[in-house]
């Protein structure tokens, strides 16, 4: 356990060199999981993740250091070797003193019977999911739990602590119907424990729930390649499409690395006036939402675009730097190994005036998507289609299957002409892999209309 | 740090019938260039252990707190153990002759690896035809493991390795091109700025002007080999050992049968010329070696480890890895991961592969290969950049598409193959190395807008 004077002695030290910013990370991470596949019980693994991470800036320029030595003489040769890489100076430049740091590393406390009740849950849902009549192939049913300590402190005067819990229930099944396959993950979280997750959802008609799904989605028709209206379901349904679409493209990343269609557009239109996107890793309860992110800053609400008009980038203390825009709360990463980089947490589009019927009524023929898979952002962004249905003379009409929705976002965002009353907020986040590794986010959205897209289907027809 | 754990493992705690200790540690130097400046400077290290026991079931732990007592670790495994039902308990390695592989390498110093990583973004920005912000980032690494059980097995290795990636963007207008690609070498003299600058040229020169219109349909195509190398980073799991036993992969229950062209071979191999990847033992200390997975187009093999191998009676290939995939946490169990993951090359250039299309596409760039590939089907919607090809030629850039199928009839309909290998690599966690070339493919459905 560091000392008071140890972590100040680090940063001098750290900033020793030529720099203006030096900021030491620490982690202390307890995970446990229990899995169930071919029938039984098959994997329980405990992990400890430890180390410290430190970051030192001239201008814009970083330096970034890591280590899972986080003894003081470790971390004082790390300073020392992060002040090397920057040159040298003679004398240290005078600081503000930091608070003590408390350095409590709280253990998994669990207890046989904690792993046991634990282990009853992955049971249940593998059992579930078996009893549904459905042909699964295989299927792996999982709890994991972690408890996450850091502390950030900067040669600012920052000190921050902060202790974050996650719990999630996983399923990873094959399936088979009508002579096909499909393998789908599903997973379901929350930022709290063991009782939090179980007070919030029934595992068991979760698992059972998304193995039936998966078999509908295998007898459901397949789509010829088209340009057709979408309609996007309110939750976490459309969600992806804003994280995907122009989530990525909005943090100072992409910006600096001149691989956004956003750069430069500060101040302009970049979508229709129905469009006001979000951030906001601040929102009570949701699996995006820290009381600090990984540099100490608090976190918040953070309008991207409003009224299609954009507004502001997600910006890290670095992307803050490089591209003088404000730092807001952004800087995210895996764990200690990670420099911190601009992510979202909580993305949203806020609710707008259209009612849902209304939307699904105006489509002569088009597509209806109530949930979205993962997909890769880019000046040509993709999204995999989970569960859709065809919208025939204003009406949902069959289950289609095997799409992929793909554009450009600037054209994408100006092609939003209705957008529903009702925001519903949706806890289906998930991890989203970017430069500083994975992170939870979540996402959501109200029904939306596009008014057209581009919709890859497997039916296939000879021009 | 090892030595604790040696220790614990003479002491074993009841119940434990074997225990295992793998130690990962590297050292490693990165540096990132932007726009000619030195934008990021890293410098980390790393030594971590995994466990595992054999006793009441197979437990695993996992540690980085270099602090914490090797015996409470074990423990920790073995009552982990406890929850353990499945009948899989086949044993770890038998003792044999202690040996540790220490390539030495003096590496590079920093100020060194400044100056290189400066001047091939010079060279590099130099050639590209467009203008563009170019990203390099040089990575040198030294890594290895450690394999020690209570059997006395004691086996391990360290190695050094670079990894260069650039990536790079250009305006048109409104919209923004971006090209990328990654290498990886046994020494930083290896990297070719011409072969780094061509590819990204490429790629780029096909997003540009992109007015063409493909209809859609069915057409010969030439996939790219960096669209390739997008496909098999996730694509290598038809032939994992893990996914056979599961029967979650196309290729289960096809061992011996046609699954791909005559003209295709694929293997994987521990270490390779054009890698900088070299894995003389797996983590559970089996010594790699080559796995032949596809002869002329029928599956012979799949990749395996001490337990896949053990239930599919299939010879031990030395592919037990753990961090195969992306994952939000560190996958501790033991799986399948390619060394170096190879479709070997052909005899005719990307040209000769698109001289002999009347009318076709050739695809340069892809996205979004984990989401848009159904691993257990093998059916795929891929977003692509595509061009025309009228008479033998490329002719107009026709902007994004979306390549459709399965893979083992992409592999079935492969009507020739590239000369020209690119060894690229598993980008987001650089342990591997995938080697592929440019593909012809008859009859590939491609959507457009």
């Amino acid at each position: 356990m560091l000392k008071k004077d140890e972590i100040d002695s680090i940063l001098e030290t750290a900033r020793s060199g030529v720099s203006d910013f030096s900021e030491l990370f620490l982690e202390d991470r307890e995970d446990i999981g229990l899995s169930m596949s071919s029938g039984s019980m098959d994997s329980a693994t405990s992990m400890h993740i430890h180390g410290a991470g430190l970051c030192v800036m001239n201008g814009c320029h970083r330096i970034y250091l890591h280590t899972n030595d986080t003894s003081f003489s470790s971390l004082k040769e790390l300073a020392m070797k992060a002040a090397e890489m920057t040159g040298a100076e003679q004398n240290p430049k005078p600081r503000k003193n930091v608070q003590s740091m408390n350095g409590k590393c709280i253990e998994v406390p669990l207890s046989a019977d904690g792993m046991n009740r634990r282990a009853a849950v992955v049971r249940d849902m593998y059992a579930a999911a078996m009893a549904t009549g459905v042909n699964v192939r295989s299927l792996l049913t999982k709890y994991s739990e972690e408890v996450q300590n850091i502390v950030v402190a900067n040669s600012d005067g920052l000190y921050e602590e902060d202790r974050r819990t996650f719990s999630h229930i996983r399923f990873n099944a094959t399936v088979e119907a009508c002579g096909s396959g499909e393998y789908d993950f599903g997973q379901i979280g929350v930022p709290g424990g063991f009782d939090d997750l179980m007070s919030s959802v029934d595992a068991a008609d979760a698992a059972s729930e998304h193995v039936r799904r998966m078999a509908d989605r295998l007898r459901a028709e397949p789509v010829v390649s088209c340009v057709v209206p979408v309609v996007f379901e309110g939750g976490a349904g459309g969600g992806v499409l804003w994280h995907e679409m122009c989530g990525h493209n909005l943090e100072t990343t992409s910006i600096i690395n001149g691989t956004s269609d956003f750069i430069g557009k500060i101040g302009r239109r970049v979508a229709s006036e129905k469009v006001t996107l979000i951030d906001d890793g601040s929102i009570p309860g949701l699996c995006g939402t820290e009381k600090i992110d990984d540099e100490g800053t608090k976190t918040r609400k953070n309008v991207l675009i409003e009224k299609g008009i954009l507004k502001n980038y997600l910006a890290d203390r670095f992307g803050s730097r490089r591209l003088n825009v404000p730092m807001n709360g952004s800087g995210r990463r895996q764990n200690y190994t990670f420099a911190p980089t601009a992510r979202m947490h909580n993305t949203y589009l806020a609710a707008g005036e259209d009612d849902e019927e209304d939307i699904i009524r105006s489509i002569p023929e088009g597509l209806y998507v109530k949930s979205l898979g993962g997909g890769e952002e880019g000046t040509v962004f993709s999204i995999a289609v989970k569960d859709a249905f065809w919208i025939k003379n204003g009406q949902i009409d069959h289950r289609v299957k095997n799409l992929t929705l793909s554009g450009n976002a600037l054209e994408i965002l100006k092609r939003v002409d209705r957008v529903g009353r009702r925001l519903i907020k949706d806890n289906r986040g998930g991890y989203c892999g970017a430069a500083s590794g994975l992170v939870e986010t979540t996402c959501f959205a109200p029904m939306i209309r596009v008014s057209a897209m581009n919709v890859a289907g497997s039916g296939t027809r000879e021009e | 740090m090892l030595r604790n754990y040696e220790s614990a493992l003479r002491h074993l705690p009841e119940g434990v019938r074997e225990a295992e200790i793998n130690e990962e540690f590297f050292e490693e130097t990165t540096v990132t260039v932007a726009d000619g400046q030195i934008a990021d400077t890293r410098k980390s290290q790393s030594d971590v252990f995994y466990v595992r026991t054999l006793g009441y079931g197979k437990g695993y732990a996992y540690t980085e707190d270099l602090t914490e007592n090797a015996e409470n670790v074990i423990r920790r495994a073995a009552l982990n153990g406890t929850f353990q039902e499945a009948e899989d308990q086949v044993g770890f390695h038998k003792y044999e002759v202690p040996r540790f592989e220490d390539e030495h390498c003096d590496g590079y110093e920093l100020h060194e690896m400044i100056d290189h990583a400066s001047d091939l973004a010079n060279e590099i920005t130099g050639k590209i035809t467009h203008s563009v912000k170019l990203e390099l980032t040089v990575r040198q690494r030294k890594a290895g493991q450690r394999i020690v059980n209570s059997n006395g097995f004691d086996i391990g290795y360290a190695k050094p390795q670079y990894i260069l990636s650039a990536l790079a963007g250009g305006a048109e207008g409104d919209y923004v091109h971006a090209a990328d690609y990654t290498r990886s070498a046994k020494t930083l003299d290896d990297f070719d700025p011409d072969e780094f600058a061509d590819s990204l040229d490429n790629c780029l020169s096909r997003q540009y002007h992109a007015t063409g219109r493909l209809s859609s349909g069915s057409y010969e195509t030439v996939l790219a080999n960096t669209v390739v190398r997008n496909i098999f980073v996730t694509a290598w799991q038809i032939f994992s050992g893990m996914k056979a036993l599961s029967s979650s992969t196309p290729a289960a229950g096809l061992l011996n049968k046609q699954i791909a062209s005559e003209l295709i071979n694929i293997k994987d191999i521990p270490s390779f010329a054009l890698s900088g990847f070299d894995i003389p033992y797996d983590c559970e200390g089996t010594k790699c070696k080559e796995a032949d997975l596809v002869r002329s187009g029928v599956l012979v093999g799949f990749m395996q480890n001490l337990s896949t191998s053990a239930h599919l009676s299939m010879e031990n290939t030395g592919n037990a890895g753990r961090r195969a995939l992306l994952s939000g946490s560190i996958p501790i169990d033991v799986g399948v991961i390619p060394r170096n993951f190879i479709i070997e090359p052909g005899e005719k250039d990307p040209k000769e592969l698109i001289g002999e299309i009347d009318k076709g596409a050739y695809i340069t760039s892809s996205s979004d290969v984990f989401h848009t590939i159904d691993i257990a089907s093998g059916d795929f919607n891929i977003p692509c950049l595509a061009s025309k090809i009228e008479n033998g030629i490329v002719t107009e850039n026709c902007g994004p598409v979306i390549i459709t199928g399965n893979l083992i009839d992409l592999l079935k309909n492969a009507d020739a193959v590239g000369s020209d290998l690119y060894m690229g690599v598993m980008d987001e966690l650089m342990n591997y190395g995938i080697g592929v070339p440019s593909l012809r493919v008859r009859d590939l459905y491609i959507s457009s807008e």
